[in-house]
């Protein structure tokens, strides 16, 4: 039995990445040709948010630094270490499920979900801190947007979160076949994408 | 079983992490710069948006594996970041 | 359960439910974007009632007009719809998911019609109408098509989950189009927005909550009708008596 597991496993890893690994050339599409898509749609649409957020930024330079001001930087930042953390955790998880005959990979998208938790907890807090102190999506244009776009951000890490939860138990089977792989590469595809997501609207809301 | 190969990738992986902590650390100085201070601003607010756009690019190369990926993948995801980057930084500093 | 093999007619139905999308498309560009002024927005949210008079009289034939290609176009929403759920059914031993499309498509049919039948009557009696009439009918029409995120986004989810969910090789359609549905229903979800903004990207006239949604709409319309005539199309996808049937 256990000599099945760790074949299984080997054999997954080394048809899906350890080629891949020692030829990096090798033509490796991460997870399956559809997330690119899911991706690629997504791209699109939050650059559409970008520019209209951008447009507002130069079209009401009073309201928006005012705004930008009484943010609470410290709330932006963490959130920030939050999803790269957890973006590493998913990184290290995929690796060691390709590599590794033990299911060790689990126990770091574990980790990353605590992660996402975590973001998504200090979100409502500042949020709540906003709203409790007289600020909503009807005070002006620029806690509009950050209402509004953080919001469809906040979606996104939900769906992530459940996403990752997929992976998770897709990872703890004693056997992983070459499509397990796929569905963990898929899923580790969207959770980067939420985190690049918000790189630039960190950026975009607290930095500018 | 691949020890050697994975501890290399680990380490690319670890990396990319700590550079992307260390740029965001960048991003905050370059913004809190740009905000307190007329002077140097539109050099602070490029900063900020490169910053960002790079910290974009090493996730997708480093952690969305598109240094594996096929070149067209790869060069379709570069072409948006500049893409993007190029309007808003347009935008800002128009 | 019916085995659908020895079924001639079956390539020829499904074509003609993939064709009606592409004509649901055609005769939206028509309806909605040239004569009917529903896409690139007439109105504006936030302007006064007395300017929707305005435009309604000033544009009354093209609107009438134009709500008739509209209700032509989204009466086909029914007939890709059941295409869709007809290949659906083919590979569900018991049918639940298909009949889930089916009553989606119905509703979407239903609230599709009813959008165009509220643009039709926003220029029916402009002379008559009391201005804010005309802004009600107006706003009615954009809220159907909007406002019903959870009727054409759950439409996309009950097409991308039996996708899914199938044994390998053994999906209605492709797995992309799965993504692609998920994909088109997260973007219809800014449309919700409209309730609590008149102004700006999230009303109903903005780019956030009208463009988005309406071009993934019909973007979504355009994937389905392709992976429809090419389900159909496939060799070795021929109408089978499938293993539970026999």
């Amino acid at each position: 039995m256990l000599d099945g597991v760790s074949e299984a496993r080997g054999e997954a890893a080394l048809s899906s990445s350890d080629t891949a690994r020692t030829n990096p050339a090798r033509n490796h599409i991460p997870g399956e040709i559809g997330i690119w898509l899911f991706v690629a749609g997504d791209l699109l649409v939050f650059a559409v948010f970008f520019i209209v957020i951008a447009l507002g930024h130069v079209q009401q330079p009073e309201v928006f630094a005012q705004g930008r001001a009484l943010l609470n930087m410290w709330v932006g930042v963490l959130n920030t270490l939050l999803l790269l953390t957890g973006s590493w955790f998913v990184a290290i998880g995929v690796d060691k499920c390709r590599t590794t005959s033990k299911p060790v990979g689990s126990h770091y998208f574990a980790l990353a979900i605590l992660c996402g938790v975590a973001f998504a907890a200090n979100k409502t807090f500042e949020w709540g801190g906003k709203i409790s102190a007289g600020f909503t999506p009807a005070t002006n244009d620029f806690y509009m947007y950050f209402f509004i776009f953080t919001g469809i951000h906040l979606l996104h890490v939900i769906v992530g979160i459940g996403v990752l939860l997929l992976v998770r138990s897709v990872s703890r089977r004693p056997a992983l076949a070459r499509r397990d792989i796929a569905t963990m590469e898929s899923g580790a595809t969207f959770w980067h994408l939420v985190d690049l997501l918000w790189i630039v609207l960190f950026a975009l809301f607290y930095l500018l | 079983m691949n020890r050697g190969k994975t501890g290399v990738l680990s380490d690319a992986t670890t990396l990319a992490w700590l550079i992307l902590v260390v740029a965001t650390g960048l991003g905050w100085w370059l913004g809190q710069t740009g905000q307190a201070s007329t002077r140097g601003a539109a050099l602070a607010t490029s900063g900020v948006i490169i910053v960002a756009f790079l910290k974009v690019w090493i996730v997708a190369f480093q952690f969305m594996e598109l240094r594996y990926a096929p070149r067209w993948l790869r060069h379709a995801f570069d072409a948006w970041i500049i893409v993007i980057c190029l309007a808003i930084l347009v935008i800002c500093l128009r | 359960m019916r085995a659908i093999d020895n079924d001639p007619m079956f390539r020829k139905s499904m074509v003609f439910c993939g064709w009606t999308g592409f004509a649901c498309i055609f005769f939206f560009i028509i309806g909605g974007v040239m004569l009917g002024g529903m896409l690139p927005p007439l109105f504006n949210s936030a302007e006064p009632a007395a300017e929707f008079a305005r435009k309604v009289t000033e544009h009354a034939f093209s609107l009438r007009l134009g709500s008739a290609f509209m209700v032509l176009s989204f009466a086909m929403f029914g007939t890709l719809g059941a295409g869709i759920a007809a290949q659906t059914r083919r590979t569900e031993v018991n049918p639940v998911f298909s009949i889930m499309q089916g009553v989606f498509a119905a509703a979407a049919m239903t609230i599709g019609v009813l959008v165009a039948f509220a643009w039709g009557l926003a220029a029916f009696r402009p002379e008559l109408y009391h201005p804010s009439i005309i802004v009600t009918w107006i706003d009615f029409a954009y809220f159907m098509a909007l406002f019903s995120v959870p009727l054409f986004g759950g439409w996309c989810v009950v097409i991308a989950l039996p996708i899914f969910w199938s044994e390998e090789g053994r999906e209605p359609f492709p797995r992309w189009v799965a993504y692609a549905n998920l994909w088109a229903a997260l973007l219809y979800a800014p449309g919700m927005l409209i309730i609590f903004f008149k102004d700006g990207p999230f009303s109903w006239h903005g780019i956030v909550a009208l463009w988005i949604p309406y071009i993934a709409y019909f973007g979504w319309i355009a994937v389905m009708s392709y992976a429809l005539l090419a389900a159909v199309k496939e060799t070795g996808d021929e109408p089978v008596m499938t293993a539970a049937a026999a």
